[in-house]
């Protein structure tokens, strides 16, 4: 999940160029490009979505700890094991409805709405491939969870997480 | 099944998942969808790629990332905490001074970001640390940061102000300076707030760190330099905006390149700098995507089953004087605001209420600022205002939810305050636009 993230976070001083690019290319050169308003929402795009495990393997993601951080440590595995369900399933309807707008994108040749009009079929396989990525990683937690939570032990300890 | 039982069952279905210590925006996407799924069967499921489409193919949230990167970059090269060094060298010796320096400050960065998620953690991710490693009160630190990264949609460009503009066919620029009056009271409320509060609780914010003013006159030549470059690179931003040379979006870019320069300049340019920037950015990034991406579902599907109408028939049949419709409709944004992002709320909002407000005799600008001061309390309001959840994301680790509430009441106190002032003295908005515009 990091070495994705740690990729995709090398697109951002692309992003930040492409869009000051365009302004230089606008004023300067006296000459707007066609591309830079697509590539910049696509790269915009991936560094959102395929960063979203990396997130969750840092725990990141934000949520309302109140009760949560007053539980003990098994009531908290059962919390996270629900949650993560609910979180899964909206992961779930994501991966297979972007999985299916990508075969129709690809079937019939989607492009952009933009003059540049690129195709859209990638962007839609990148969804779907974050969407999965993010599951996976919910997945591997509630795993951990499910074994703490019926032996009173963790599946890894502090030392081989490092 | 009705509006009202489906309005209640999604709450419901919200209060329990983050109960559970979910994850925000999955939360709300998967009670949406899940909640969808029993009432309409799969065919709900169509509006998650429409969703996510608008969501990112969204120009204006573009600028997320570009200004989380610019912050990151100006954290990093040391020019951020210029900034503050050469704001304490003038304020330096009054208690409290760093915390009215991140009012002035986070304002200005709020101001150019124009979205109160983005204001909030780029002026957290340079603002916070500094106040936090100089003995400053966690609870003042942090509501500091909500206080002025919040004011980023009430000091113009406001993306929710051309947002609101466009829905009701109003002028941008009328409302811009509208926002003028009610901005400048907003930040000196804010200063005699902890000016007063330092004053009667000294631990609050230490006097003496010494390391922030600088002793030897070259030190101070430097600090001030600093600080007015990092000023500038502000100015530059804002004032490619308000000149029409680029789109606030366009202006971060140029946000980053300016930062980049700076560094460069300044010698404290590495490469580094540059891959944990990009990597602690993404990670923000992908933080606030996520909400956006669960929160737009829930809002979208919400609007499609007919929220909307349920609200205007609850208004409609009141019988009630014209003002306390409009308490009304403040209430309804305020609780409305707990759940869903600003830039929603204005969306759902604006077009829904305006036409009422304007049918009894009342000004739509004033309408709209109300409307803008009203979304900056609503989001930052426990315990689920969306702004709290930007800031626990920037926040470090020892911070918890609970001190995250404690640190903005004071806050939304004031502005809940400077709010009922607007309501009632209508002349504090629109004085001005009338005077330069007619």
């Amino acid at each position: 999940m990091s070495t994705v993230s740690h990729t995709i976070a090398l697109a951002l001083p692309l992003l930040a160029g492409t869009v000051a690019f365009e302004v230089f290319s606008r004023y300067v050169l006296n000459s707007p490009t066609l591309w830079a308003y697509d590539v910049s929402l696509f790269l915009f795009g991936y560094i959102g979505a395929l960063c979203g495990a990396h997130a969750q393997l840092k725990k990141s993601h934000i949520n309302v700890d109140i009760v949560y951080l007053a539980v003990s440590q098994r009531m908290k595995n059962l919390f996270d094991l629900l949650a993560n369900t609910l979180g899964g399933f909206f992961l779930w309807v994501i991966a297979s409805k972007s999985w299916e707008k990508a075969l129709e994108a690809i079937d019939f040749g989607y492009t952009r709405q933009s003059e540049w009009a690129p195709s859209v079929g990638h962007f839609w396989v990148m969804v779907t491939a974050a969407a999965i990525l993010f599951l996976l990683q919910l997945s591997g937690d509630m795993l951990k969870d499910t074994w703490h939570l019926f032996t009173g032990e963790p599946l890894i300890s502090e030392d081989e997480q490092e | 099944m009705s509006i009202e039982l489906l309005t209640g069952l999604l709450l419901l279905g919200v209060l329990i998942s983050f109960m559970l210590g979910a994850q925000v925006g999955l939360a709300l996407g998967g009670v949406a969808m899940l909640i969808g799924y029993f009432v309409w069967g799969e065919g709900i499921f169509n509006i998650v790629p429409t969703t996510i489409e608008s969501t990112l193919f969204s120009f204006v949230l573009l600028a997320i990332p570009l200004y989380i990167y610019m912050g990151q970059l100006l954290t990093r090269s040391g020019i951020g905490d210029a900034m503050f060094k050469a704001s304490q060298l003038l304020i330096g010796r009054i208690r409290g001074s760093l915390a009215i320096s991140v009012i002035g400050v986070c304002s200005m960065i709020g101001a150019m970001v124009g979205i109160i998620g983005a204001g909030i953690m780029t002026s957290g991710s340079i603002a916070l640390r500094p106040m936090l490693e100089r003995g400053y009160d966690k609870k003042l630190a942090l509501g500091v940061i909500m206080a002025g990264g919040g004011l980023g949609i009430l000091i113009p460009p406001s993306i929710p102000m051309i947002l609101y503009s466009s829905t009701t066919q109003t002028s941008v620029g009328r409302m811009f300076i509208a926002a003028l009056i009610p901005a400048l009271i907003s930040i000196t409320v804010f200063v005699l707030y902890i000016i007063v509060s330092c004053k009667l609780n000294p631990k609050r914010a230490p006097l003496g760190h010494a390391q922030d003013i600088p002793n030897s006159p070259k030190e101070r030549f430097n600090t001030l330099r600093d600080g007015i470059m990092a000023l500038l690179l502000i100015v530059a931003v804002l004032g490619s905006i308000i000149s029409g040379i680029a789109t606030p979006t366009e202006s971060g870019a140029i946000g980053v390149v300016g930062a980049l320069l700076l560094a460069l300049i300044y010698k404290r340019f590495k490469l580094s700098m540059l891959k944990s920037s990009g990597a602690e950015t993404a990670l923000l990034v992908s933080v606030a995507i996520w909400i956006v991406l669960g929160a737009s579902v829930f809002s979208n599907f919400h609007l499609l089953m007919g929220v909307q109408g349920m609200v205007a028939d609850f208004a409609a049949g009141l019988d009630l004087p014209p003002i306390m419709i409009i308490l009304m409709m403040q209430v309804i944004m305020l609780l409305l605001g707990f759940i869903i992002d600003e830039m929603i709320i204005v969306l759902i909002c604006a077009p829904l209420f305006t036409p009422i407000a304007v049918s009894l005799g009342y000004d739509p600008i004033w309408f709209g600022i109300l409307m803008i001061l009203n979304i900056e309390i609503a989001v930052q309001t426990p315990p689920y205002g969306f702004a709290l959840f930007y800031l626990k994301g920037i926040a470090p680790p020892g911070v918890t939810m609970m001190d995250i509430y404690k640190s903005v009441l004071p806050f939304v106190m004031l502005k809940l305050g400077i709010l009922i002032l607007c309501m009632l003295v209508p002349e504090i908005v629109t004085w001005l636009p009338n005077k330069l515009m007619g």
